[in-house]
């Protein structure tokens, strides 16, 4: 009956029913089936979206739009522009960059992804990228809105597993570091191949400085949120309220590039894609309830440890897990259902909690970009007007980058656990 | 008929998933103050916070199937369009039959839960489940109103 | 979710720091007629893990195999209210529940969250000896849910990262992160603190990061959750006494022939004694244990409370009156 289950799963998925109710569905059909009385569908839809650390999605997919709309992320690109705007592939370096900067700023890959999008691709279309090139940037580059803090994914594997929200955030700041430096190598690699030419103005520091300063409202965003959350004024969730604050004062008052008209739109879409987000959430934990029900995650574990016991492998293997499912999965019903799956192997292992979520994180963040399916991979497509498949065939190299950037983090942990295990 | 019921349904369900979201914020913003100005706290703002949550979710979900902006993965479709008038009728089924489902067991679910009272505001856990059969219901009206019409084409458009 | 991190009532949520999480349940299920679910929110390395095999053990051996008891911990079929509904709808036979989310189902359950009720373990014990406890457990019944074995856990002491607590005084203005619970929270508000709204996990970051001052747990929990890595001071305030239940669906136990439902009760019952007396015993080494992690004990005369908490009183009594107040007070 298992079988069954996952069965009717994919075809409802490969028919194109939305994806929170194909799990839901077959999650209710195999209920009926297995007579449980089905009032548990009610709750567990319920208690899915019945957890306090989900509240930083809508905050931060708020807060992401605000900026967006107040003048906070344009900013943000000036400067990458004045940094690096001149070299070979200079828009492309820029996006990247900026998506760097923006991660600093939000703590949700959609809204990156959205602001990036935006902004970037028609400017790069503009300057004769190719439209699925451009795409694919903004696609691949995104997703670390959730690697470097503040943080969406590390605030709910947090609550999932227990481990300290602040260490995931100080290990967040390297891996993010890494995977931006990985993509910025391709991205240049790939823009000398095919002749994309930078601005080819010299640096002129001048310029750099009137960026800076022009850019230091929304700079100072990372030091109130993360300092609110290490000075410990406010949690890790609360900090989205925060930012959704700050993006309001600043858009409003400072910038004057939020209008109150503004508002009432933005705050609907950004409650649509939130409810969007967290209807697949909700149904996970459905589906993840019947995986329990049956024992699935003893089962897994146990055959995961029969292959082997050697951490580094079994790292390997749950990396290819992670990377398979976040090919179909969203970042969110993945944390739900793998995280309490794998989580008593890698404790077992003696591997850092720390360092095990920033390996989930990571891979979930490429799972955005992969096809077929992938939240920044849509949202890209659909801001770019290129088709999925062109954007997905653009990013091949990129996803590489992406993959050689998580096997550093998963081999040479020292790379990402530095602040916390020290220099000794 | 049907159309407009679902076209009111819809302006009403956005109002109220703005003012959900608007709820929270303020509502934590307010918590954050207090505790950290006032040595204050306010001990139900993290349950009323998840409330509006839960609520702005499924009345949102409903939203996004009457426009269709629920997350799909449409590869087949992608690939070869002309599949759409087929896939289409399928989708609709599952989503109507999931959406009757959720009210029949919603209804149920009411009956038990109806008696339990939450644990910091007290208020009865029926009228916070009430939310999802009464979404459940939203979404057939949508989906009723789409019967007789082209499929709705998935939220993308290609050059 | 079942898997969600959210709040947990005595802070079950946080990292389960054990080595020993992969045990494979092999048991060898084939000759059980019953074969039950146990659920509950704790981690494995707890006493309610514990506690929970122990049931099982009894159960199993008292009939004889024919009931065959699955345990899932660490809140894999949910939180404490989760449970709770799930034995509601007879989806789960078992719980393992800590005492106060059980008054939102039976709100007169709550009576033994009242602050400073019980004088000490012998307090304690005798009630759970007297037939003031077959009045009590009988609360939950109308909720269809049959409360049968009782673990006393222990009084929960305030911790903070300040000063030692010594007098009612030094609580006043303290920012502490309490349970779930109206009654608690009357009560902490009574003797001057502040208390806050959070879910565990981030209550633990906040009190890592100072955003709140205290929070207040039984000494197993204290150690088990680690909060010595970000507190410095346990005071041995025990303003309120908890207690874990062993629960079942009413309308699943109503089916079971009677010789197992009788090992039911019995199991629950005598597992429910074992554990308050190894609890009431290791309440010391679970001291020694903090000590050693670096934290600081200091014994609080409790004496002090007397007359303290005459609104959470009043206001119990206005809603449920005072008639098994009385007799749980009375119990000498
Ligand atoms: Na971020
Ligand atoms: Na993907």
């Amino acid at each position: 009956m298992v079988t069954l289950f996952f069965a009717l799963t994919i075809v409802l998925f490969l028919l194109g029913v939305p994806m929170a109710i194909t799990i839901g569905f077959s999650s209710i059909v195999y209920i009926l089936l297995a007579d449980i009385n089905p009032m548990i569908v009610v709750q567990r839809l319920f208690t899915g979206a019945d957890v306090s650390a989900l509240m930083a999605i809508p905050f931060f997919i708020l807060a992401g739009n605000l900026m967006l709309t107040g003048g906070l992320a344009q900013r943000i690109l000036d400067l990458a522009n004045s940094l690096i705007g001149r070299m070979t592939g200079g828009l492309a370096l820029v996006t990247i960059l900026g998506c760097m900067f923006f991660a600093a700023i939000s703590g949700s890959s959609i809204a990156t992804a959205a602001a990036l999008g935006t902004l970037m691709i028609p400017a790069m279309v503009d300057k004769g990228y190719g439209r699925g090139f451009a795409t694919a940037i903004v696609s691949n580059a995104s997703p670390m809105g959730v690697i470097i803090p503040p943080s969406i994914s590390l605030i709910i594997y947090g609550s999932l597993s227990g481990a300290s929200i602040s260490d995931l955030y100080l290990v967040g700041v390297p891996a993010g570091l890494i995977v931006g430096i990985s993509l910025l190598i391709v991205v240049y690699l790939i823009s000398r191949k095919r002749g994309y030419k930078g601005t080819d103005e010299p640096f002129k520091f001048s310029d750099f400085l009137r960026a800076f300063r022009r850019s230091l409202w929304a700079l100072g965003t990372p030091i109130i949120l993360l300092g609110g959350v290490f000075l410990g004024i406010v949690t890790p969730t609360e900090s989205g309220v925060v930012a959704v604050v700050y993006a309001i004062i600043v858009g409003m008052f400072i910038y004057r590039e939020l209008k109150l008209k503004d508002v009432w739109g933005i705050f609907l879409d950004s409650a649509k894609s939130t409810a969007i987000i967290m209807f697949i959430i909700a149904n996970a934990a459905l589906f993840a309830y019947i995986l329990a029900y049956e024992n699935i995650p003893t089962a897994i574990v146990s055959s995961v440890l029969s292959i082997s016991e050697n951490p580094i492998i079994v790292l390997l293997l749950i990396n290819i897990i992670l990377l398979i499912f976040g090919a179909f999965m969203d970042t969110m019903a993945i944390l739900v259902i793998v995280v309490p799956m794998f989580l008593p192997v890698i404790t077992a292992m003696g591997v850092d909690p720390v360092l095990f979520g920033i390996i989930v994180v990571v891979n979930t963040a490429i799972g955005m970009a992969t096809p077929p399916f992938g939240a920044t991979l849509l949202i890209s497509s659909n801001l770019g007007k290129s088709p999925l498949v062109t954007v997905a065939r653009e990013s091949g190299w990129m996803l590489f980058a992406l993959i050689v950037a998580l096997l550093l983090i998963t081999y040479v942990p020292y790379l990402v656990m530095f602040p916390l295990w020290g220099f000794g | 008929m049907i159309d407009k019921i679902s076209y009111w349904l819809d302006a009403a369900s956005k109002a109220l998933i703005v003012s959900f979201l608007t709820i929270m914020t303020v509502v934590l913003a307010i918590q954050i103050v207090l505790r950290y100005f006032f040595q204050m706290g306010i001990i139900w703002s993290d349950e009323l916070a998840r409330f509006a949550m839960i609520a702005l979710v499924y009345i949102g979900a409903a939203s996004a199937t009457r426009d269709n902006s629920h997350i799909t993965v449409s590869i087949f479709e992608d690939h070869k369009p002309s599949l759409r008038k087929w896939f289409a009728p399928i989708q609709w089924i599952v989503m109507f039959v999931y959406s009757i489902c959720l009210i029949k067991f919603g209804f149920d679910t009411l009956k038990v839960v109806g008696a339990q009272s939450s644990a910091n505001m007290g208020i009865s856990m029926g009228w916070i489940y009430a939310v999802i059969p009464l979404s459940a219901a939203i979404m057939i009206v949508h989906l009723l109103a789409r019967i007789g019409k082209r499929p709705p084409a998935i939220e993308k458009e290609e050059i | 979710g079942g898997y969600s991190g959210k709040s947990s009532v005595d802070g079950t949520a946080a990292a389960d720091d054990n080595e020993s999480g992969t045990k494979i349940p092999a048991a060898d299920t084939s000759g059980a007629t019953y074969k039950l679910r146990l659920g509950h929110q704790s981690p494995e390395e707890t006493n309610v893990q514990v506690y929970a095999k122990l049931f099982k053990e009894l159960l199993e051996e008292k009939t004889n195999g024919d009931v065959h008891v699955e345990i899932y911990p660490f809140r894999q079929l949910g939180t404490d209210r989760e449970l709770l509904e799930a034995m509601q709808f007879g989806t789960l036979e078992f719980g393992i529940i800590n005492g106060p989310p059980i008054s939102g189902f039976a709100p007169e359950t709550a009576i033994v969250d009242l602050p400073f009720l019980f004088r000490d373990w012998n307090h304690v014990k005798t009630f759970l000896d007297s037939d003031v406890k077959d009045e009590y457990t009988a609360l939950t019944e109308e909720a269809n849910l049959k409360m049968m074995g009782i673990m006393a856990r222990g009084f929960r002491h305030v911790t903070n990262s300040k000063k030692p607590i010594e007098t009612v005084e030094d609580l006043k203005g303290l920012k502490i992160r309490v349970i779930e619970s109206p009654v608690y929270v009357n009560a902490y508000r009574e003797v001057g603190t502040s208390p806050q709204s959070m879910n565990w996990s981030d209550a633990y970051t906040a009190l890592e990061q100072n955003a709140i001052d205290a929070q207040e747990n039984t000494l197993d929990i204290i150690h088990d959750e680690n909060v010595a890595e970000v507190q410095d001071y346990v005071s041995k305030t025990g303003i309120n006494f908890v207690f874990s239940f062993i629960m079942a669906s009413k309308q699943e136990f109503d089916k079971w022939p009677e010789d197992i439902q009788q090992a039911v009760l019995e199991a629950a019952d005598e597992a429910g004694k074992e554990m308050t007396t190894r609890n009431e015993h290791n309440e010391g080494e679970f001291e020694e244990k903090l000590k050693a992690k670096g934290m600081e004990i200091n014994d609080f005369d409790r004496s002090q409370f007397e007359g303290k908490f005459e609104d959470t009183y009043s206001s119990w009594k206005k809603e449920h009156g005072d008639n098994l107040l009385k007799k749980i007070q009375d119990i000498k």
